[in-house]
């Protein structure tokens, strides 16, 4: 198909839209950048570490997220959980997806109008 | 080997504010090393560095605010702008360096000023386009950056442009632009030459100058003639780049340039005396005809130079007339 990379930017561009949503959901639990990465790598959430990292150091300097250094181990790794503030936002962003879809479903669903 | 995630840290860090650098850096390299197996071969670490992206990517992700010299609300407008200054300075600039080049050239030979003058317009020209460049894009940049979110987004209705006349052919102002740069060049040289070359200008044998090729007492009667000749030019393509469509004044102008410079240049070629005697008896001798023959040879030239010359302008005023009263493109 010609129009390939066309559509294949199209539906990049409509998941990058939900990544912090789904970001902020799997920081429920604790974790650091690597693993935070196969998380969403084993539920088929395809983001580049390239821009995991980055994401990650905003929403910590958004206060959404706590973190902290455990330098326990030989080498330290920073560890980032979910906070109440960011779970106030990821609830309210929850609703405003669940809605979102909905009105999507109806304004493209094939039946008649 | 662990030299290259240094490296690599270090280009994306460098890109970044210094207060976040250090931080930014304790969190790449462990991030780095729990991509990594233990022991890395150094096939892993090229691998993992390339799984992050280009050091330039990730910075980019990594600073909060998007950082542009001009942002992209404004470049269209900065491009306009940065247009319509060049052409106004740049247009100014040659004029300047024209006149500056005929009053100051102070060559021995035609071949030195000729280069003397290109390079004076060309220099002064491509100097001030320059500074231009850099003063639209400061006043730009300080305009982006210091204009708050709310101010861009009110306008008012009174602002919006007017809409361009629709049957018109648009002049390209880029082809204007370097045509007036010719004719600029081409005109300075060409009364440089007329006001103080002719008379070294001839004939030349072993060093000895046997004859002038031009009788001086006749390009001088025509110098002040083909000044006006190109100060009109030149005023016609300010015309055509300020009105920048072709309207039945601009052809007006341009149909009446084009016959004043056309009548004087012919004048001046098939004046009968433009060369001189001297240079036909010298020419004579040497090639045993006479004089009577060259001068019927040179006629028979001039007259179809000047059927082609008139032929040619006359094929660009009609393309020209038609562009002007019947544009093809109706662009609205």
């Amino acid at each position: 198909m010609g129009n390939q990379s066309l559509l294949d930017n199209m539906i990049n561009e409509l998941k990058r839209g939900t990544q912090i949503m789904i970001v902020l959901h799997a920081l429920k639990d604790m974790q650091y950048g690597y693993s935070l990465l196969q998380v969403l790598n084993d539920k088929n959430v395809n983001i580049e570490a390239g821009t995991l990292y980055p994401l990650l150091r905003r929403l910590d300097q958004q206060g959404l997220l706590d973190s902290i250094w455990d330098t326990s181990e030989s080498r330290p790794r920073k560890y980032y959980k979910l906070n109440e503030e960011g779970t106030q936002i990821l609830e309210a962003l929850k609703k405003a997806w669940k809605d979102m879809i909905t009105d999507v479903n109806q304004s493209i669903s094939e039946e008649e109008k | 080997m662990k030299k290259y995630i240094e490296r690599y840290i270090f280009d994306v860090t460098r890109r970044l504010p210094k207060d976040i650098q250090e931080e930014v850096e304790k969190e790449l390299n462990s991030n780095i090393y729990d991509m990594l197996p233990e022991n890395p071969t150094e096939e892993d670490i090229d691998q993992v560095l390339h799984e992050l992206g280009n050091p330039r990517k990730i910075a980019n992700n990594y600073k909060e605010d998007k950082r542009y010299v001009i942002s992209p609300l404004y470049y269209d407008d900065y491009i306009r702008v940065l247009k319509l200054v060049a052409i106004i300075v740049g247009v100014i600039s040659l004029v300047i360096g024209a006149i500056d080049s005929i009053i100051g050239v102070n060559e021995p030979t035609i071949l030195e000023s000729i280069g003397y003058v290109i390079s004076r317009i060309v220099g002064d020209f491509v100097s001030s386009m320059v500074s231009v460049f850099f003063f639209v894009t400061l006043i730009f940049w300080a305009v982006d950056h210091h204009t708050t979110g709310e101010k861009s987004e009110a306008w008012k209705l009174k602002d919006l442009p007017d809409l361009p006349s629709p049957k018109t052919t648009r002049i390209s102002k880029t082809s204007t632009m370097i045509g007036l740069m010719f004719h600029t060049i081409f005109s300075a040289i060409f009364i440089i030459f007329l006001l103080k070359y002719v008379s070294v200008t001839g004939w030349y044998n072993n060093d000895i100058y046997l004859a002038p090729f031009f009788n001086e007492s006749v390009t001088d009667q025509f110098v002040i003639f083909f000044i006006i000749s190109a100060v009109i030019g030149f005023i016609v393509y300010i015309v055509q780049l300020y009105e920048g469509e072709w309207k039945t004044k601009v052809a007006i102008c341009y149909t009446a340039k084009t016959i004043i410079g056309l009548t004087i240049g012919l004048l001046f070629i098939n004046h009968p005396n433009l060369i001189s005697t001297q240079f036909f008896m010298s020419l004579s001798n040497t090639m045993d005809v006479t004089v009577e023959y060259l001068k019927d040879g040179l006629r028979n030239i001039l007259i179809w130079i000047t059927v082609i010359v008139i032929l040619v302008s006359v094929i660009d005023l009609i393309s020209i007339w038609l562009k002007t009263l019947k544009p093809k493109s109706l662009k609205a």
